[in-house]
């Protein structure tokens, strides 16, 4: 589904999409689109995409083709989702003990819309660290 | 890609601590600067002789001030301070008395046990002070229309500005009288008259917003007729609870949602200002819209805030195993129940009428959906 969604090219597209966005919150998922983890989470980012899109969008980059990234955001696992809002980078409580990002795919389209929604209203109350509804820990795979 | 770069270090800092369980970057906690070697320091010679005959001979060597301090690698010497810095002041303070004076508003922060009745306002006690800000939040609230910022208001009064003659022209005016008929007149000075009441209320308006501005409240041209009417509500509330009870502390978090959402009410009128619409126009339109958050459309930006315009309901049960769903529950109640613990470990909620799953109310933070 990856085809769907928005992928940005370099490392400046990747800046503008979360500088230029006002109010809505930047999804952004760098991996991979041939890998299998990226897969799942690209076919939950298109359903949600639609379902979200008064409060927030989605963007697609690949960690090869934009390698800016990867020592800063620490981009080392297959699949990995970060939030941003107003250029600011939103912190999750997912449980998991990164409250960075989520790198791991996930199926449940409702749970994941949970979340973003959660990132958008704690953003814009002036949070930067939000708590996912659902706990993560368990699922945690090392 | 230089802008890059420096876009780049400039996001180097977005990771706030360090977070990752395999980040294997070590913690700059150490000595921040270089110590000087002591083999470093040229030319310094052993002590030779105390005394010679009464004139003490001081060794040309860096020993004794060494035992006081340590130089860095710039050279710069830097005395250890190891011991305690005492400070006559301090140790004149009665601690005891200190105590005695006013726990609570040592507790409130309003008055410091050493700062004396000396400036005016902090004489005031916070009652009254909250009394001012009601009549003050009530009378803007007056000249305000449904849905207008303070901004708008204003913008809105002074539409009619150009109306206003000035002298020379009431002058001409009244010439103009003598020599022909006055049936146009008539219309005019009803529209002048109108526009003289319009240009009083918006300096009314503006004298009132000054006073709250010397208050602290920064925002209160961005804020709009239902934040204010909110904030009135908050505070009415809040003098009747302070009556039985001495201090509320939750407050903190409102204070902050009003910024938060003030931000968003500046952003969409500096939306609508790009547009270029006639202001009076636009504060009918969006006084129409706040009442009545429009269905998801692509057609304009401002529609985005919909997740965070409607009530939201919760339902929940107590349980995963339990048939039963109670429900529905407005924010608040829920936000009450989770405060006072009503919940215990955490019972599984979820919007009204979601058909999603359940969540626990431990990691739900209601207050993000209060508007």
């Amino acid at each position: 589904m990856s085809y769907m969604l928005q992928h940005l090219h370099n490392g400046w597209q990747v800046d503008q999409a979360i500088l230029s966005e006002e109010d809505r919150v930047v999804v952004i998922r760098f991996g991979h689109d041939w890998d299998p983890t990226c897969m799942v989470m690209d076919e939950t980012l298109y359903k949600c995409a639609d379902k979200m899109k008064n409060f927030a969008v989605v963007y697609l980059v690949d960690i090869t083709e934009v390698s800016d990234f990867n020592k800063m955001y620490e981009l080392y696992d297959p699949c990995t989702c970060m939030f941003f809002y107003r250029n600011k980078h939103i912190m999750i409580d997912l449980g998991t003990g990164n409250n960075n990002k989520i790198n791991w795919s996930m199926e449940d389209v409702q749970e994941f819309i949970d979340i973003v929604e959660t990132v958008y209203r704690g953003a814009r109350k002036g949070r930067g660290l939000v708590v996912s509804p659902k706990d993560y820990s368990t699922k945690y795979r090392y | 890609m230089a802008e890059t770069e420096e876009n780049l270090d400039e996001k180097a800092t977005r990771f706030k601590e360090k977070h990752s369980l395999d980040s294997d970057e070590e913690d700059d906690d150490g000595k921040k600067y270089d110590v000087l070697a002591d083999d470093d320091i040229e030319g310094q010679e052993e002590a030779t002789i105390e005394f010679d005959e009464e004139t003490p001979i001081m060794p040309f060597n860096m020993r004794e001030e060494m035992e006081e301090g340590h130089f860095d690698a710039e050279g710069t010497y830097i005395f250890d301070k190891t011991k305690e810095i005492r400070d006559n002041w301090i140790d004149n303070i009665d601690w005891v008395k200190v105590k005695h004076t006013n726990p609570d508003d040592a507790n409130t922060g309003t008055k410091r046990p050493f700062e004396g009745s000396d400036s005016s306002d902090e004489e005031e006690d916070e009652d009254t002070k909250n009394a001012n800000m009601l009549k003050l939040y009530e009378s803007i609230l007056d000249i305000l229309e449904k849905g207008e910022t303070v901004a708008k208001a204003i913008r809105r009064l002074c539409k009619n500005k150009a109306k206003i003659p000035s002298a020379s022209q009431r002058w001409k005016a009244k010439k103009k009288k003598t020599t022909n008929s006055e049936t146009s007149g008539e219309e005019d000075q009803e529209a002048v008259n109108k526009a003289i009441a319009e240009q009083k209320q918006m300096l009314r308006l503006t004298e009132l917003c000054d006073l709250l501005i010397q208050k602290g409240i920064m925002d209160i041209y961005e804020t709009s007729y239902e934040r204010i009417s909110f904030t009135i509500k908050q505070m009415q509330e809040k003098a009747e609870n302070s009556r039985l009870t001495i201090a509320e502390k939750g407050d903190d978090g409102n204070l902050l949602d009003m910024f938060a959402d003030d931000f968003d009410e500046k952003d969409e009128s500096k939306a609508n200002q790009k547009s270029g619409k006639d202001p009076n126009n636009k504060a009918n339109t969006s006084a129409v819209e706040f009442k009545k958050p429009a269905p998801p459309s692509d057609s304009t930006k401002s529609d985005a805030a919909v997740p965070g315009m409607e009530k939201v309901l919760w339902e929940y049960k107590e349980n995963l195993d339990s048939a039963e769903i109670k429900g529905p529950f407005t924010t608040s109640q829920m936000s009450k129940w989770a405060d006072d613990g009503s919940f215990g470990s955490g019972v599984l909620c979820r919007k009204y009428q979601s058909e999603g799953q359940f969540y626990n109310s431990s990691r739900l933070d209601f207050e993000l959906y209060d508007e």
